[in-house]
């Protein structure tokens, strides 16, 4: 499949609708990217409605720039998340985190267990949070926070 | 393998971690300290010759008991030590295999069980420890005892010398002083008796597992084999994992490249030996087991596993990413090879389903993936390797039906051109067989394809009848 048969749409309801060359459409389309935190940008999947795949595109460079802005679109809705601005506060107890932080959206709280698998160096300095019900938090630069968020973050990991 | 058959994972574990961290503090710092303080000891033994050499000698008497002292107490300490270790060790192996069996402690309601047990092994290592360190302690004040007799020597002797005039006070007092800088590097020496017992005892452990054969091992003719056709055959092979109880009994079969064999039989028949010696995992005890002509024992042993897949009842994945653990099955893999992989194992779509996609950590052993996400991560681990013969152990039978079939699917493209024996108990799931070996005690007692012995009445043909009429029994509690 050459990415540039691909056409990408929005139905009257805003879900995606995917043609790839001459084959029917398919609607209520999801995209995501086979690999978010080692590959951001690359292998990028489109699922129908069932979760099964429809078909993959190796870079987003490879799309029309139309379908690439809805690609993008789409999986800014899909991977939504936080950005931490400072942290409140940060409590451990049992292996379960408590996170209370400010982000541009407000004041957030949330919780994380099992430190291993929730929390992703994504950089030395750039951290991944997902939080028991899979909403993702962010720390794009650690050493921007103010000394007593990092300090909090450095005794808690 | 039969060396880790033998040895327990806690007491490996607390080998590599325990035992080494010993040896690496004497070495790095007990040998140093060691160089140092016998340069002091002879350097403060030549000052005090130098200002009275009839007290040194005085005062040098206790010395020799120290070294004899010390020497005989050493192997004393090394037995206890020794014997510290075996309930180090079974403790840890205990820890482990409770921590792994948790889920069944918890099924079982005997969690108050495996508390009693662990405060069993918990006292047995106390008092083990309690007894070593003891008879630690009473060597270390004896020997300071004596070491402090020089002291009291050197006060009677040089109070005797002073009152007849051969010495002053002045010299007793610099004496007693550069006394007390004997004495340090000295008791120090006491204590390293305790260091090095310990070292020792560990490096003795570690040495024994490095000095282990390795078995089965590459022979230095061993024959570079990149490619295998996957003509197996075995002949006239006699095995047992004790020798004396053989498994399998002058089993002669023949395989060509690209059959699928089922092998087929009861529990404990042997089928898993089977292929256990293919895999060469255990060498044979008689006979030989060949792969295109050459002896399997004449094959570099990595050529060998490299052109083997397996895929078992119970996956196991490491504690890492689901691309990870795909890429385990061919590190030099790009991140394309592994899609392709996932997605020939029916794996691709429940991954991409996830967060996290192919950066999903498993968590250890796999816990976070269900059975079936787990056997078909598994199932593309052995595509990607791309092998030239395939195990199947059981593949499906832990899963659900749907999942059996994403499974079944993915394991016919697996197995396509490749040599492939499946062991399975469910005889439906090897219909499409090329042939069947049904092994009964350690022997093969029928070989065919599946309508072959069907016709005859032997020991499949009762398989099959069994598991037909056991399939029209009531469900469980009807």
């Amino acid at each position: 499949m050459s990415p540039q048969t691909l056409t990408l749409k929005r139905d009257e309801d805003g879900a995606l609708v995917l043609s790839v060359a001459d084959q029917d459409p398919v609607s209520n389309v999801r995209v995501v990217r086979a690999a978010p935190l080692s590959h951001p940008s690359r292998y990028i999947t489109f699922l129908d409605e069932k979760g099964r795949e429809l078909c993959t595109v190796d870079r987003l460079d490879d799309l029309s720039s139309s379908a690439r802005q809805l690609v993008e679109e789409g999986l800014a809705e899909y991977y939504l998340g936080h950005i931490i601005q400072r942290i409140n506060d940060l409590e451990s107890e049992f292996g379960i985190a408590y996170w209370d932080v400010e982000t541009p959206r407000g004041r957030r709280d949330f919780v994380v267990s099992d430190v291993q698998s929730s929390i992703t160096w994504l950089s030395p300095t750039r951290l991944l949070i997902v939080d028991v019900d899979g909403n993702r938090f962010e720390i794009p630069d650690l050493q921007v926070l103010d000394p007593r968020s990092q300090k909090l973050v450095e005794m808690s990991l | 393998m039969r060396f880790h058959d033998r040895k327990e994972t806690g007491s490996l574990m607390s080998l590599v971690t325990q035992d080494t961290d010993r040896l690496h503090g004497f070495l790095v710092e007990g040998l140093p300290y060691l160089a140092t303080n016998s340069l002091m000891l002879l350097g403060i033994v030549g000052v005090l010759l130098s200002i009275n050499w009839q007290l040194t000698l005085f005062i040098l008497i206790p010395t020799p008991a120290l070294f004899i002292g010390g020497g005989l107490f050493w192997r004393r300490m090394r037995r206890l030590f020794h014997r510290w270790w075996q309930r180090w060790s079974t403790f840890s192996a205990e820890l482990n295999e409770s921590l792994s069996g948790i889920r069944v402690t918890k099924a079982f309601a005997q969690e108050q069980a495996e508390i009693e047990k662990f405060d069993r092994h918990n006292e047995e290592l106390l008092w083990a420890g309690v007894v070593a360190d003891r008879t630690w302690f009473s060597f270390f004040a004896t020997m300071n005892f004596f070491t402090s007799t020089g002291a009291l020597i050197a006060w009677l002797m040089g109070g005797r010398a002073i009152i007849a005039g051969q010495i002053t006070l002045g010299t007793l007092m610099a004496f007693v002083n550069y006394l007390w800088l004997f004495y340090g590097p000295l008791q120090w020496f006491n204590q390293v008796y305790n260091w090095m017992s310990r070292a020792f005892a560990g490096a003795e452990r570690i040495f024994a597992v490095l000095d282990t054969e390795p078995e089965p091992y590459s022979a230095p003719h061993a024959i570079h084999l990149p490619r295998i056709r996957g003509d197996v055959t075995f002949d006239d092979v006699t095995f047992g994992y004790d020798k004396s109880k053989p498994v399998l009994k002058n089993v002669n079969c023949t395989v060509k490249a690209g059959e699928l064999i089922g092998l087929v039989g009861k529990s404990g028949a042997g089928k898993t030996t089977f292929i256990n010696l293919v895999c060469r995992f255990y060498d044979v005890d008689r006979g030989r087991v060949t792969i295109d002509s050459h002896d399997i024992r004449d094959i570099r042993l990595e050529d060998l596993r490299n052109q083997i897949g397996i895929v078992l009842q119970e996956p196991f994945l490491f504690n890492g990413t689901i691309a990870q653990n795909i890429h385990y099955g061919k590190p030099d893999a790009t991140f394309a090879e592994i899609i392709v992989a996932a997605r020939a194992a029916n794996a691709h779509d429940f991954i991409v389903g996830k967060p996290n996609g192919y950066d999903t950590r498993v968590g250890e052993r796999g816990t976070k993936l269900s059975v079936g996400e787990k056997q078909r991560n598994s199932i593309a681990r052995a595509i990607l390797r791309d092998p030239r013969m395939l195990i199947l152990d059981e593949a499906t039978s832990s899963v659900d039906t749907e999942t059996e079939t994403a499974i079944q699917e993915a394991l016919a493209r697996l197995v396509k051109g490749r040599t492939t024996f499946v062991i399975a108990h469910r005889l439906s799931t090897l219909r499409n067989a090329d042939r069947l070996l049904v092994i009964d005690d350690g022997c093969i007692a029928e070989m065919g394809t599946h309508e072959e012995l069907m016709t005859s009445e032997g020991a499949y043909r009762r398989l099959v009848e069994l598991q037909v009429a056991l399939s029209r029994v009531k469900a469980v509690g009807g």
